[in-house]
Parts: structure tokens; sequence; C-alpha cells
């Protein structure tokens, strides 16, 4: 046994003695020997005067009611996806599915279920960070990065680039349209999520907020007849950007305000 | 008001059925869950906060939170990191208003008291002094090991992390734990003669 092989045995052990070859090896490390004693030495639980405990039960049982629980998680990111395709179908039936009119066939069944995929992603993680002790595989923010990666890796392969004489004005047209879909879709989302209790104001801001910038993507997507690359990933997926980077700074805004709800 | 139901609960009654009783409004159940983690409660504010008087007051605060959105926590999942969760989000509220005072404090040229000394250790430094030597971050994740007994999967999911991030985090404290230890046997000669 080494070292590192102790450390990772005292890891797992959660306070459980060491087995007889971890404890041999601590008794003959230099290395080990004063870091098994010292992590050992930890405090022990101490008594709670009885009346604080009595005062806590008291409030907590003065007015106590039923509450009804959440709705599992998967029900809960289905919500979040729910808010997207409405918005979107609202967007294509309001602004009409040119862009969809002018994509390939390749283009079509790469780039709908490549942002189908995104949004799943971002509503499952998101259904979790709203709920404390959540189990996450990914950190949010490295989904976050993964996701918007592989979105414009994608669109780059997908489309071409060319020159174009009005980018910036096109652009922000586009830029315009998607934060006007981004923002409804936040207030809704928002309204999911309303009965939940957000602990990491930062991340589920961020993630709700991309959520909401892929509402404005998809409808830009179905509607936008502009195949220029740069088109795309500055403007299209800038929205996406724009929204996430808003969510995450209005979450933490609204956590540090003293009148907040949540937790 | 729920009347209190009073029945004689099995003492080995599952942390996950409390909950679900404490949800369905049975004072009873509340009760039981103060009595059964307040101390573990405890013990994890004090350790980070040093302060008997504050860490009382965090334990109140954390109750109060967690009856408010006792609604959030679902019937299949561990009730630990979930509970953690929250103790954690008080602690750093806390942290955050102590730290606002302090600023504050020091503007009007009243200076903070300072933090009482450490007793002398000539052998080992005590638990809290070299969890006083670590970045926030891996004091929390070790109190939680090594002070509350929570597994890693609890602490990964208490701390809104990975399990990965979790065990990133306690080695790199071991290590910074070591050389202080190291540096102090050094300079002190202690405990290896």
């Amino acid at each position: 046994m080494n070292c590192r092989e102790l450390e990772h045995l005292i890891l797992s052990s959660s306070g459980a003695p060491l087995p007889p070859e971890a404890a041999a090896h601590a008794a003959g490390c230099e290395r080990c020997r004063p870091l098994v004693r010292a992590l050992s030495n930890a405090p022990g639980a101490s008594p709670l005067p009885a009346e604080s405990l009595q005062r806590i039960q008291d409030k907590l049982t003065a007015d106590l009611q039923p509450v009804r629980p959440l709705p599992p998680p998967g029900l809960l990111s289905l919500g979040l996806v729910g808010v997207l395709l409405v918005l979107t179908a609202i967007g294509v039936a309001v602004l009409g599915p040119a862009g969809w009119r002018v994509l390939s066939l390749w283009q079509r069944i790469s780039v709908f279920p490549v942002l189908a995929a995104a949004a799943g992603l971002l509503a499952f993680s998101l259904g979790r960070q709203c709920v404390p002790g959540s189990r996450l595989v990914v950190s949010p923010f490295a989904l976050l990065a993964a996701v918007g990666g592989a979105t414009a890796v994608i669109l780059a392969v997908l489309f071409e680039p060319h020159e174009e004489a009005a980018f910036i004005h096109a652009g922000l047209v586009c830029l315009a349209i998607g934060l006007a879909f981004a923002i409804p879709s936040g207030f809704l989302l928002h309204w999911v999520l309303r009965r939940t209790a957000i602990l990491n104001p930062g991340p589920a801001g961020a993630t709700s907020g991309a959520l909401a910038g892929l509402t404005g993507l998809l409808v830009l997507e179905f509607h936008c007849p502009n195949l220029n690359q740069h088109h795309i990933l500055v403007w299209h997926l800038g929205a996406v950007l724009i929204s996430a980077a808003g969510g995450c700074i209005i979450a933490i805004r609204a956590a540090r305000a003293p009148d907040r709800s949540n937790p | 008001m729920q009347p209190e139901t009073g029945n004689a609960q099995a003492p080995e009654e599952g942390l996950e059925q409390l909950m679900k009783r404490y949800q369905d409004g049975e004072a009873a159940a509340a009760r039981t869950l103060v009595d059964r983690l307040s101390t573990q409660l405890y013990l994890f504010f004090s350790t980070s906060m040093g302060n008997r008087a504050e860490a009382e007051d965090m334990l109140q605060e954390a109750w109060l939170r967690i009856h408010r959105v006792r609604h959030t926590y679902r019937a299949s999942e561990p009730v630990l990191p979930w509970i953690y969760a929250i103790a954690r989000h008080v602690r750093v509220d806390h942290y955050r208003r102590r730290q606002r005072i302090a600023r504050r404090e020091v503007a009007s040229d009243i200076l903070p008291e300072p933090p009482a000394p450490q007793p002398p250790s000539p052998d080992l430094p005590s638990f809290c002094e070299l969890m006083a030597a670590l970045p926030e971050s891996q004091r929390e994740v070790l109190t939680m090991l090594k002070v509350n007994g929570l597994s890693i999967e609890e602490v990964a999911r208490a701390t809104a992390s990975t399990a990965g991030a979790v065990k990133q985090k306690a080695h790199r404290a071991y290590d910074r734990l070591r050389s202080l230890l190291e540096t102090r046997g050094t300079a002190g000669g202690g405990g290896k003669r």
C-alpha cells in the first residue's frame, strides 16, 4: 500500500476504522502517520441545550400543514422542454418557416435533433439543480460549455461561410428576434420552476438563460433564410450566449436581494 | 395545524419515512427529525464557524429554511444530502453577512475582534486548527466527510458537485495538510521523535 491508496481508503471510510493493511502503512509512514492522527482527532458531537431544540421544534410545528411534494424530476424537465416547444411553435406560426424551406435535407435532419438534444440535456440538468441535494453527473457550467461548444461545431460544419453585404444590420435583426423569444421563454421557465429551491443561482440562472436562448435559436433556425455560417454562429448563437449570461446575472442579483424567497 | 399523532415510532424509522410524514404535516415526525439531526448539523456549523452562539443561530435558521422548502424533498432521494445542501447555504449566507458587517466595521474604524489565539500544540495541531488552514471549499468537503460522516456521494449531492470533484478537493486538502504537518514537524520537531 502506498500513501495515495491510503488516502483513497480514508476518503471512502467515512469515519470507520482503517483496515489492518492501511493502519500498518499509516503506523510506519512518516508522511501518513500525522495525517491519519490529525483526521482522527475530528471533534465529536456535543449535546445541544434542550431548550434550543424545544424552541426549534415549537417553531416548526406551530402551524404545520401538509405540503404537496414537487413533481418527479422527469416531469419538471418535461415542463421546461414544453415551454420551449410552445414558444417555438408560436414563433414559427407568427414569423413563418422561411428558414426551414431553404435548408437541405441533411441540414434539417442534423440541426433540429441537435438543438432538441441540447434542450433536453439543459432541461434535465436544470430540473436537478433546482432541487437541493440532487445528484449531478456533470457540473452545470461544464455541461453548458459542452452543449454550447458542440452546437457551435455542428452549426459550423453544416453551413458554409460567404460574403454578406449587410452582415451587422441583418444580424442585429436576427439577434433581436432571438432575444424577443428568449425573454418570454425565460419568464415561463421561471414560472415552471416557481416551487423549487435554487441554492446555486449562478449555474441555475445560466442554464435557465441558455434554455430560454435556445427558444430564440430554434425560432431563428425555422425562420431565418440566411445560411451564412458566420451569420448563424455570431447572431443566432449569440442570442443563446447573451441569454445565458443575462440569466446568470439576474439570478445572482435576485438571490442577493434582501427579500428573496428561496432558501 | 395538524394534531400531533403522538404514536410511538420505531427508533430505527428511516429519515426518508420521517421526511415523508413531515411533508404530510405530522408534528411528531418534525420533532423526531429535529432530535435526530440537530446535533450533527450543529457540529457542522460549529466546526466551520468556531463560535457556539453563531452555530446555534445558524442551526435555527437552517431548520426554518428546511421547513419552508420541505416540499422540495423527493421521497425517493436520500435525506442527508438534501438537509446538508440547505445547511451549507445557511452557512454561506451567514459567512457573507459576517463579511459585510466586518467591512462596515472597518469602514467606521471599529476593527473586528481578532480570532481567539490557538492553544499551543507541541505534538499535533487540533483538527479545527488544521481545517482553518484550508481553503473554504476543501474545508467544507473535509468537514462533511470527517466530522459529519457523509459519504463521497452524499457530499457531492450536498455541495451540488460531482463525486469526482469531491474526491479531487479531498485529495488536495490531504496534500495541503501533509505539507502543513510536515512544516510543523520540521519546525517544532513534534511528534516524530
